[in-house]
C-alpha cells in the first residue's frame, strides 16, 4: 500500500513542474512587452524600464528567471497583483472557500443524484425509467453552463422569484467570515435567516455546476453496473441466500464503484473549469470570477498565479482519488 | 418420502411468440444422501436445471413445473423471501469458474462470515472461528493465513475450496455442484472431486452433480440423468445404465468413452453438434444425429417410458442383451 502510495505521489511532481514552465511562459508569449505586462504601465522612461527589468529580473537568461520563479513558488510567493497590489497568495486564500463550497455542492448533488439514478437504470434497464434517465442525461450533458445557467435564472429567479439572482448571501446580512464556508458561517453567526439566504443563494449555482458531472456520474454507473451485474460472483451473492438489497448495494456496487471512481475523478477538473464560468454568471465572489476579471484587466501576475494553484488542486484531488481506488480495489493494492 | 420431487420442469427463455426451450420436461427424484449426476454435452440444460432449483432463473426466463418440492415444501408456490432462506441455507450451490463466482472486493473471510451471518446468529468471534473451522474442513493449508487473503491472491483450486466451504456452510440437505471440476487443473481436479464426495458422506447432504465426465459419474454417482438439447434422454441407477444403456445416445456417449476404446487408433465420437435452441428438430431432438432413426422419429417426440429402474425416452430402445460399443451410431 505504501509504495503504491509513493508511486502515485512521485508522478505529482512532474506534472507540477510541467504547470510551472507552462505557467512560467506564459508572461513571456503575451504580445508586446513583458515589463509592461508584469508593471501594467505604458510609455514609461527608458530609466524606470531599466529598474523594473531589473525588479523583476527580465534581465537574466531565461533559466535562471525560470529558476527564481520556482524558487520564489517554493516559498509561496506568487507575486502581486498589479490591480489591487496584494499578495496573489493571500487573495486565491481568502476566495477559494467559495469556489470550494460551490464545487463540493455540485459534486454533492452529482452524486447524491448520479449514483441511484445510474443503478435504477441499470436494473430497470430497457425500460422508460432507464430511457427517460438517459435521455435527461444525455441532454444535460450537451447543455452548455453558460445557457443553462440563464435558462435556470430566467425560471426560478426572474419569472417565479423563487431563488436570488446572485452572489453568497443577502447583502443585509454582514458576516464575519470564519470558515469561509457560506452554509457554515450563516448557522455559526446565528442570525436568523442567514443560513435560508445562504442557501437560497447556492441552489442554481450548484444546478448549473452539477449537471455536467451529474449527467457523467448517472451514465458511468449504469454502464459499470450493468455489466457487473452479468457477473459470477452476483449468482454467487444470489445463491448465498443474500437480499436483494444486499446483492445490488454490496457485492455489486461496490465493484461497479471502481470505474466510477476514476470519472468522478476526471470530473473535478470539468467541476473547476465549469466554475470559473459558474461563478462569472452568477457573480459568485470565488477563485473562478477572480480569475476572469484578472483577464480582462491583463492582471498577469493574478492569472499565473491562479492558474498555477488552481491545476496544483486539480493534481492533489486526482492524487486523492488514486489512492481512494487504490483502497477500493483490493487487486491494485496488493499486486503492486 | 424424497428430499426432492420435481416433475415435468421447464425453462423458457426469449419471447412469448418464439420460446426458446432450455429445459424441456425435466423429472427429477433425489432421496437423502443421495448422489445424482446429470450429464450432457454443451447447451443441453444442465446449468439451467441447476439454477431453476436454485430460483436463479431471471427475467426474461420463465420456469414452469407440474410439481417441485423440496422436503415437503411446495417450492412453486413458495413466496421469493421463504425461497430466499432456503438458498444457501437448505440448497445451495457451486459453480464452474471459482475465480469468477467469488466477489474481488471482499476478503474470503467476509464472504464466508457474511453466508453465516444471514443463515444464524453468532458474535463476530463465533462467526470468526466457524469460519476458521470450515476453511480447515475443506482442506485450505495455512487456513489463518487464508482468512483475510483476497480471491485474486489463491489459485483456482483454492478459490473452489472456499466455494465449496461457503457452500456446506449451513449444512445444506442439497448441494448442486455445476461442474466443480471442469475449470481446475488436471492434478487437482481429482483432489477436489474426492473431498466432495467426502464432505457429501459424512455430512450425508444429497449431491446433484453436473458434468460432462461420465467417468466421473460412473466413480460417484448412485444414479445418474442424460441429457441432450434440454430433454432426458435416459435416467437410472449408475451401474444398470453403464452396463446397458436402453437410449441410443447413452450408448453413444459411453462409447465415446476412453475405457471402451482400449486398442483403438481412434476414439469413437458422436457425429454432428447439438442443435441450437432456435433449430431444434421436429420429432425426437436427437433424429438428425441418430442411426437407429425410423419415419417416426422424425415426426413423432418420443414420451418418457418406463423401464424397471430407468426412464428412457426412445421410440426404440435398445434390446437390453446387446452391450455398449456393438451398435453404433452413424450421421
Ligand atoms: N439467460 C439465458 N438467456 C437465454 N438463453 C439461455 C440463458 N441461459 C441459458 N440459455 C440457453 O439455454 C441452453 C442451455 O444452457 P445451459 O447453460 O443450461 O447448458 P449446459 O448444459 O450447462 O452447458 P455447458 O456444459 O456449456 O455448461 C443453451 O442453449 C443456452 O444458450
Ligand atoms: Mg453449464
Amino acid at each position: 500500500m505504501l509504495g503504491f502510495f509513493l508511486r502515485r505521489a512521485g508522478l505529482v511532481v512532474p506534472t507540477f513542474l510541467g504547470i510551472t514552465l507552462l505557467v512560467f511562459s506564459l508572461i513571456h508569449l503575451i504580445p508586446g512587452n513583458a515589463v509592461e505586462a508584469l508593471s501594467g504601465e505604458r510609455g514609461m522612461d527608458p530609466a524606470r524600464y531599466a529598474r523594473l527589468m531589473n525588479e523583476f529580473g527580465l534581465d537574466q537568461p531565461l533559466y535562471q528567471q525560470y529558476l527564481q520563479y520556482l524558487w520564489k513558488i517554493m516559498q509561496g510567493d506568487l507575486g502581486r497583483s498589479i490591480i489591487t497590489h496584494e499578495p496573489v497568495l493571500g487573495e486565491f486564500l481568502s476566495l477559494f472557500p467559495a469556489t470550494l463550497e460551490l464545487s463540493c455542492c455540485a459534486m454533492l448533488l452529482a452524486l447524491i443524484l448520479g449514483l441511484p439514478a445510474g443503478v435504477l437504470a441499470a436494473l430497470k434497464r430497457n425500460t422508460l425509467l432507464d430511457y427517460s434517465v438517459m435521455g435527461v442525461s444525455l441532454t444535460g450533458y450537451s447543455m452548455p453552463i453558460f445557457w443553462w445557467a440563464l435558462l435556470l435564472i430566467l425560471l426560478f429567479s426572474v419569472t417565479l422569484g423563487w431563488t436570488p439572482v446572485s452572489g453568497r448571501i443577502d447583502i443585509l446580512f454582514d458576516l464575519p467570515p470564519i470558515t469561509g464556508l457560506m452554509l457554515i458561517d450563516s448557522l455559526l453567526s446565528g442570525e436568523s435567516g442567514a443560513f435560508k439566504s445562504a442557501l437560497s443563494h447556492l441552489i442554481l449555482p450548484t444546478i448549473a455546476l452539477g449537471t455536467i458531472p451529474l449527467a457523467v456520474i448517472a451514465r458511468m454507473t449504469r454502464s459499470a453496473m450493468l455489466e457487473v451485474l452479468r457477473e459470477d460472483y452476483v449468482r454467487t451473492a444470489r445463491a448465498k441466500g443474500l437480499s436483494r438489497l444486499r446483492v445490488i448495494g454490496i457485492h455489486a456496487l461496490r465493484n461497479a464503484l471502481i470505474p466510477v471512481i476514476t470519472v468522478i475523478g476526471l470530473q473535478v477538473g470539468t467541476l473547476l473549469a465549469g466554475a470559473i464560468l459558474t461563478e462569472t454568471i452568477f457573480s459568485w465572489p470565488g477563485v473562478g470570477k477572480w480569475l476572469v476579471e484578472a483577464i480582462h484587466r491583463r492582471d498577469y501576475p493574478v492569472v499565473q498565479g491562479g492558474i498555477l494553484l488552481t491545476a496544483s488542486i486539480v493534481i492533489l484531488v486526482n492524487l486523492g482519488v488514486d489512492i481512494l481506488y487504490g483502497i477500493i480495489n483490493p487487486r491494485i493494492r496488493r499486486s503492486s | 418420502m424424497a428430499l426432492l420431487e420435481i416433475e415435468n420442469l421447464s425453462v423458457m427463455f426469449g419471447s412469448a411468440s418464439r420460446p426458446l426451450r432450455a429445459l424441456d420436461g425435466l423429472d427429477l427424484c433425489m432421496e437423502q444422501g443421495e448422489v445424482v449426476g446429470i450429464v450432457g454435452e454443451s447447451g443441453s440444460g444442465k446449468s439451467t436445471a441447476g439454477l431453476a432449483l436454485m430460483g436463479l432463473i431471471d427475467y426474461p426466463g420463465r420456469v414452469t413445473a407440474r410439481r417441485m418440492s423440496f422436503a415437503d415444501r411446495d417450492l412453486l408456490m413458495m413466496p421469493e423471501s421463504e425461497r430466499q432462506t432456503l438458498r444457501g441455507k437448505d440448497i445451495a450451490m457451486i459453480f464452474q469458474d471459482p475465480l469468477a463466482s467469488l466477489n474481488p472486493c471482499f476478503s474470503i473471510a467476509y464472504q464466508l462470515e457474511e453466508t453465516l451471518r444471514v443463515h444464524q446468529a453468532g458474535t463476530r468471534a463465533e462467526l470468526r472461528s466457524q469460519t476458521l473451522a470450515l476453511l480447515r474442513l475443506v482442506e485450505i493449508p495455512d487456513a489463518e493465513q487464508r482468512l483475510d487473503a483476497y480471491p485474486h491472491q489463491l489459485s483456482g483450486g483454492m478459490c473452489q475450496r472456499v466455494m465449496l466451504a461457503m457452500a456446506i456452510a449451513c449444512n445444506p440437505r442439497l448441494l448442486i455442484a455445476d461442474e466443480p471440476t471442469t475449470a481446475l487443473d488436471v492434478t487437482v481436479q481429482a483432489q477436489m472431486l474426492e473431498l466432495l464426495t467426502g464432505l457429501q458422506k459424512q455430512r450425508g447432504m444429497a449431491l446433484l452433480l453436473i458434468t460432462h465426465d461420465l467417468g466421473v459419474v460412473a466413480q460417484v454417482a448412485h444414479r445418474v440423468v442424460v441429457m441432450y438439447a434440454g430433454q432426458v434422454m435416459e435416467q437410472g441407477r449408475v451401474p444398470d445404465i453403464f452396463d446397458a444403456p436402453r437410449h441410443p445416445y447413452t450408448q453413444a456417449l459411453l462409447a465415446s468413452l476412453p475405457e471402451y476404446n482400449v486398442g483403438r487408433k481412434r476414439l469413437a465420437t458422436i457425429p454432428g453438434n447439438v442443435p441450437s435452441q432456435h433449430e431444434r428438430p421436429q420429432g425426437c431432438v436427437l433424429h438428425p444425429r441418430c442411426s437407429n432413426a425410423q419415419e417416426i422419429c422424425r415426426t413423432l417426440v418420443p414420451d418418457p417410458a418406463e423401464f424397471p429402474n430407468a426412464l428412457v425416452r426412445c421410440h426404440f430402445p435398445l434390446d437390453k442383451t446387446v452391450g455398449p460399443c456393438k451398435q453404433n451410431l452413424t450421421a
